[in-house]
């Protein structure tokens, strides 16, 4: 298949790689930020983990759509600005400097990067399938398992923190 | 009732068939008023998503499982496998602290001793901490049977006499049934003080099987290791001399049955 075929398979196979560089990278943050919330810590840094997996992935697969598939990003390098904690989570923060509160909205954002993610190979899962290829269809459809694992934490986090945390303020 | 309807239904319990003459297996309802021998003789009807109590847990995230997951994924209650994936330790060995540290038991105590510490036979048998190599580390770090050696980890030191056991190499092997309580004069002795804190997200057991650990040759005195002679911490080959640990005759009980 040459690498002009399917230019919007493409485009979207260079979104999600993106995405997942920001995912792994802002999980590798709130693990540092929350480093005494142990098991927060613990979970993001193994949640990191499959961002890259799935980078790997997708990049052993991915070059038939286009040269420019390379997984040469560096996840310790300068963020997308969309990406960055400190913008998104400084102006609802506001006076309130407690540290399970900046969590809260840490995981939300996580949830939101995941989520991002995850429409990404909803729509990649289907267009692989109309272009006929099984082989990135089943990375795809790994890849997105991951990242509905990683969603449904960050989720679930939330929601075991919020009733004490939103009550006692 | 609280009971009622649920896997353990004992509504139909009464004062005259507790004081009975055996014990009653639940579920004890209007359907089984002498209780119920057998359990799912037919099928195991609690997985169903309208029934079930939990739609179980991620293996390593430990989050939930969302309800239309299960009900899509189990709609006919059958029982689930889950598969874990690998996830590599949160802590390896490294350049500063290259052995694999466990922390566990050995049978003669149970958890800190508070019980088994008190029974004198049970005490005698493992009195005090010890840490187990393989006779290939032992020889590698010019450390024999009996030597006086600090283990640490990026968190603590404990100082143990060694064992060496069929343990395999490159790992070290701490009990942690001993602490403070009926030694509070004695520190460095509490093996769990070097383990990592971390806990297994889904069961929230804590990780007290992967930690990094160096060690340094303290005393050799020409005193013996407390570990207990059976086991897991039996010496390693014939080469080691030490006393075989026994129950006596004190340990001994006779039992009649009329």
């Amino acid at each position: 298949m040459s690498s002009t075929a399917h230019p919007g398979i493409a485009l979207f196979l260079r979104e999600v790689l993106a995405g997942e560089v920001d995912l792994e990278r802002e999980l590798h943050k709130v693990a540092e930020r929350h480093r005494t919330d142990h098991e927060v810590r613990h979970v993001a840094v193994d949640l990191a983990r499959w961002s890259l997996e799935n980078r790997r992935a997708l990049v052993a697969l991915a070059d038939r759509y286009g040269d420019d598939l390379r997984d040469d990003t560096d996840p310790q390098g300068p963020a997308r600005p969309m990406s960055d904690l400190r913008e998104t989570t400084a102006e609802p923060l506001g006076r309130w400097p407690e540290p399970a509160l900046l969590l809260l909205f840490d995981l939300r954002h996580l949830y939101l990067l995941a989520s991002g993610n995850s429409s990404y190979w909803t729509a990649l899962a289907q267009a692989v399938q109309a272009a006929r290829d099984p082989e990135l269809l089943a990375v795809v459809t790994a890849c997105h398992g991951r990242t509905m694992r990683q969603a449904v934490w960050c989720n679930a986090t939330i929601k075991a923190l919020s009733p004490q945390l939103l009550t006692s303020l | 009732m609280c009971s009622a309807g649920r896997p353990c239904d004992y509504t139909g319990l009464t004062y005259e068939l507790l004081r009975g003459p055996s014990g009653i297996q639940w579920p004890v309802n209007i359907d089984n008023p002498q209780g119920t021998e057998r359990l799912y003789t037919d099928a195991f009807p609690w997985a169903a998503p309208d029934m079930c109590e939990s739609y179980g847990k991620d293996t390593v995230t430990g989050a939930p499982a969302e309800p239309a997951e299960y009900k899509a994924s189990n709609p006919e209650g059958k029982a689930v496998l889950k598969g874990a994936p690998f996830v590599p330790p949160h802590e390896v060995p490294s350049k500063d602290f290259p052995y694999v540290l466990t922390t566990g038991r050995t049978l003669y105590q149970f958890h800190t001793r508070t019980k088994t510490g008190r029974a004198p036979q049970l005490d005698r048998a493992a009195p005090q901490v010890w840490v187990e190599m393989s006779a290939a580390d032992a020889e590698r770090e010019g450390t024999q049977e009996g030597d006086l050696l600090e283990v640490s980890s990026p968190r603590a030191s404990v100082r143990a006499r060694l064992r060496v056991s069929g343990i395999r190499d490159g790992v070290v092997f701490l009990p942690f049934h001993y602490g403070y309580w009926d030694h509070p004069d004695t520190g460095l002795r509490a093996a769990n003080e070097l383990t990592i804190t971390d806990w297994d997200p889904l069961s929230k057991q804590p990780i007290f099987k992967t930690a990094a650990a160096s060690i340094r040759l303290l005393d050799r005195d020409g005193q013996q290791s407390a570990a207990p002679t059976t086991t897991a911490s039996a010496p390693a080959g014939t080469s080691a001399a030490v006393p075989a640990t026994v129950g006596g005759a004190d340990a001994l009980v006779e039992e009649v049955i009329a």
